[in-house]
């Protein structure tokens, strides 16, 4: 692919949205990636904004506010965005947290790494599986038969 | 002594061992009567006389020719109004003494009607001896009055000594189990005391003992004197043809041949007893001996039977006092006991403080407390073994809450080889079929007995089979396997200490409950905060190192103290990111619910590869299965001790080539066998490693301890063998090392008793 892609992140750390962004930089693609550190306000702009549909969104599960699993809910119940590729990344292994996601629908769960430039390339491997290689699931776009 | 009277006549044989036949003979149905008086019988309907002692002509101046079969008018005007009187009054009630001037003499008359029979006994008035001349039974209840029991009973047979003027008086009391007992005693000095004997419920018979209970008093005058006959119209000279006159009421009876022979035994010429009653039944005796022939006239016998009625009064009266005083003291020093129980945090416990004071509450000697979880034994009880085998058979009795036997070796047959020291059981149940069980042991009778003569010292003649001490030898034979019986207050108070501590055990269980409970959130709290914790912890570590990976990116900087320095950093970040690892591990491996079940060891052997390797092992690894089996255990737990084993032998192994040898072993063959028990079986996992050095073989499971340099061997928590420990001990197992520096290692460890 080639177009630009949008992707939403939701992470209030900000080291581990610089090696987000760190391994957009390596990919040299065109990603464009908007960041909220507030769940609340991620679902605000989603919200008003139904077809700004990102093409994957990456949530952080522990932060200030409603956290992740409150973003999760909101795009798995809604039909404008249920399609949308869910990846959580948590530092917490918590099998109560993984099996709570994996409920509420997200499609992968990935504890975050310590060391960089793994984290790196486990960023890199993300954005590749599902930007690329994942065939999903696109709702038609109201009016595209009209 | 007065235990034998009133054996029928028909009754010769002496064998004392059949009481049954003693219980069956109508000792009632007499045909002859001491020769202290004359008894006529006549026919209520037409007053004629069916019936009269052979001595009538001495009393009544009349032969028995004369007066036979004639209306009782004829032989004397003087008896019509007696029995004018008897028509007004119910069968068997007697009439009571009365003068009456017959034949030229002073005589007493007593008179009752049974079965259409007028049975007329005539005494003689006046014995100038004898005449009670004080208010006896007024002294006699005087000085009994607000005395304690024991002092009433000597005060009773003391008095009733100097006013009958007999050698010995005793009294005689039946216990629950009917057998009987000399509770007090006064006797002339010379005589051997009986005061403290026991005597088997077959000394008198259940026949005698319902006269007894009808007959407030019995008096043998002479048991040396020749009884008289009673002659009737149809035989003058045999009376065994004709049907028996009911000398049920007849204060003249004569005495069974079988007690005759008692009482000569003991040198006794004279006897009297007063009945003493409980109700309706007999609860004991005044039992008066003499050595020569003793007569007692008719005036003092009503004082003593009068004696005996009130008596019986007064004693019901006081022992139904005493049983609330009983009662009252009982349930103070239950509730004592119970809030000294209940201030101990565990229920067992408390019990066993108390044991002591419970054991003595119910009177006994040992005290056996058993629930799921406890077994503890205060004072003389049977072993565990034969504990056991009493619960267990105690599970097969009906769905009660106490039960009781005061003769164990006929219960449960295994009791015959202790019931020589534990020969009574009371056991109390809490609930159902958990809750607990409390077993109370009484040691045989025999050792509780109190005996104040000196058995060596009789004075009597033993050759005869009936003497007091030869029955009580009987008794002793009779109770060798018996403990004191389990009275009725004893089963009372075991009642309420059965429910005084079923409350107190559901308390406890709703307190345990509610501790699980405050537990189980606790653990959940705990667990959360585990994970909370290392997510924190770690944010911050990330940060670390993303600066120095920054710092790393810069280009241009190829100072040797900065690429050092940025190494130090990254060594650092990923050795707490490990601890706070390790530190998660640890805390979870304790908390989380075991899933019991079977499985073979090549099974979790395979997987451990698997999650250690990815499938493929290292090529100069080399893991064997040695001895494979089935073990029993939490599979996730089982793979993450044998993964941690794995790792370090591979770990701390400089050998070219690295083996690990892992199987099962039987734990006979192993460093465990003297700590669990046989049946167990072991895992072993052995390397060829660098071998452990002895003085660290306790160290090496403690958390955070490292043998090596925090970088040597490839790092690591130190979180690992602690977590194994705890893993295995979870599981109820235990763990050992063995290890011989640069040889290797090897580890044992069990997993708790096979199901």
């Amino acid at each position: 692919m080639s177009t630009s892609q949008n992707i939403v992140v939701l992470e209030d750390n900000n080291e581990d949205f610089h090696v987000i962004e760190l391994a957009c930089r390596q990919l040299k693609r065109s990603i464009h990636v908007e960041r909220f550190t507030r769940a609340e306000s991620l679902v605000e702009m989603l919200d008003k904004k139904h077809n700004a549909a990102p093409s994957l969104i990456l949530l952080d599960l522990r932060m200030p506010g409603g956290g992740g699993f409150h973003a999760l809910d909101f795009l798995k119940r809604n039909p404008h965005f249920s399609c949308i590729p869910v990846v959580v990344m948590s530092t917490s292994a918590n099998p109560i947290d993984i099996g709570e996601s994996y409920a509420r629908n997200a499609n992968a769960f990935h504890c975050k790494l310590i060391e960089t430039h793994k984290m790196i390339e486990l960023v890199k491997d993300i954005l590749e599986y599902w930007l690329d290689q994942v065939v999903l699931f696109r709702m038609p776009r109201a009016g595209a038969y009209e | 002594m007065a235990l034998k009277d009133n054996a029928s006549e028909t009754s010769n044989e002496l064998s004392q061992s059949d009481v049954s036949t003693c219980d069956r003979e109508p000792v009632n149905l007499q045909s002859s009567i001491q020769n202290t008086g004359c008894l006529i019988v006549v026919r209520k309907s037409d007053r004629v006389v069916e019936a009269i002692s052979a001595n009538c002509n001495e009393w009544i101046g009349q032969s028995a020719k004369d007066t036979l079969s004639r209306d009782i008018a004829s032989v004397s005007d003087k008896l019509i109004d007696v029995m004018d009187e008897l028509e007004t009054v119910p069968e068997a009630e007697v009439l009571r003494k009365r003068p009456v001037h017959l034949n030229h003499r002073d005589l007493f008359l007593a008179a009752h009607h049974l079965n259409g029979k007028c049975l007329i006994e005539l005494e003689s008035s006046t014995d100038p001896d004898h005449i009670p001349k004080s208010n006896f039974v007024g002294d006699l209840f005087a000085s009994i009055d607000r005395q304690s029991l024991d002092n009433v009973y000597q005060q009773v047979v003391q008095r009733i000594k100097s006013f009958t003027g007999f050698d010995r008086v005793m009294l005689y009391q039946f216990m629950e189990d009917s057998h009987g007992i000399v509770v007090a005693e006064e006797k002339a000095e010379e005589l051997e005391p009986f005061l403290g004997l026991h005597f088997p419920a077959g000394d008198i018979p259940l026949p005698a003992r319902r006269l007894y209970e009808l007959n407030w008093i019995r008096a043998i005058s002479d048991v040396n004197a020749a009884t008289v006959p009673m002659l009737t119209s149809e035989s003058e000279f045999d009376i065994r043809r004709d049907s028996k006159i009911d000398m049920s009421f007849v204060g003249l009876r004569a005495i069974a041949p079988i007690h005759i022979e008692y009482l000569k035994n003991m040198n006794v010429g004279a006897s009297m007893s007063i009945s003493i009653m409980n109700g309706t039944s007999l609860w004991g005796l005044i039992a008066c001996h003499h050595s020569n022939s003793r007569y007692v006239p008719p005036m003092m016998r009503d004082a003593c039977e009068l004696t005996g009625s009130l008596l019986s009064v007064y004693l019901t009266s006081r022992r139904q006092q005493e049983a609330l005083q009983r009662q009252v003291i009982i349930n103070e020093s239950m509730a004592e006991l119970m809030t000294l129980v209940a201030s101990h945090e565990d229920f067992s416990e408390g019990l066993e403080h108390v044991a002591p004071s419970l054991a003595s509450m119910l009177n006994s000697q040992g005290l056996v407390w058993e629930s799921d979880a406890n077994l503890f034994c205060w004072g003389t009880v049977p072993n565990v073994a034969e504990i056991e085998r009493i619960i267990k058979a105690l599970s097969t009795q009906p769905d009660q809450s106490t039960f009781s036997t005061d003769e164990i070796s006929t219960w449960i047959s295994s009791g015959k080889k202790y019931a020589n020291r534990c020969a009574g059981l009371l056991s109390v149940r809490l609930g159902r079929r958990t809750g607990g069980v409390l077993l109370f042991f009484r040691t045989p009778y025999n050792t509780v007995i109190n005996w104040a003569g000196d058995p060596d010292k009789s004075t009597m003649d033993d050759s005869g089979r009936l003497t007091p001490r030869k029955s009580f030898a009987l008794f002793k034979q009779e109770v060798e396997s018996r403990s004191l019986p389990w009275t009725a207050y004893d089963l009372q108070t075991a009642k309420s200490l059965a429910s005084s501590l079923k409350a107190m055990v559901v308390e406890q269980a709703t307190r345990l409950i509610k501790a699980n409970d405050e537990l189980r959130r606790l653990n959940t709290d705990l667990d959360a905060f585990a994970y909370a914790a290392s997510h924190d912890l770690k944010e911050p570590l990330r940060g670390m190192h993303h600066y120095v990976y920054l710092l790393e990116q810069i280009d241009g900087i190829s100072d040797e103290t900065f690429g050092h320095g940025v190494e130090g950093l990254k060594r650092i970040i990923k050795r707490m990111s490990d601890l706070l690892d390790g530190l998660l591990r640890f805390s979870r491996a304790g908390r989380s619910d075991l899933n019991w079940e079977a499985f073979s060891l090549r099974e979790v052997v395979s997987q451990c590869q698997d999650l250690l390797f990815g499938g493929d092992l290292p090529e100069n690894v080399e893991i064997r299965l040695n001895r494979d089996g089935q073990i029993r255990g939490d599979f996730t737990c089982v793979r993450e001790i044998l993964s941690n084993l794995i790792s370090n032998a591979i770990k701390y192994n400089t050998s070219h080539s690295k083996t690990i040898e892992i199987g099962l072993l039987d734990c006979a063959e192993t460093p465990l066998a003297k700590f669990v028990e046989a049946e167990t079986r072991v895992v072993y996992v052995k390397d060829n490693g660098i071998g452990i050095d002895p003085k660290y073989h306790q160290q090496i499971f403690e958390i955070f301890r490292r043998l090596h340099d925090k970088d040597s061997f490839g790092g690591g928590s130190g979180a690992g063998l602690t977590i194994v420990r705890r893993m295995v001990e979870r599981h109820g197992g235990l763990i050992h090392v063995e290890s011989t520096i640069d040889q290797g290692t090897t580890f044992f460890f069990s997993l708790g008793p096979d199901e």
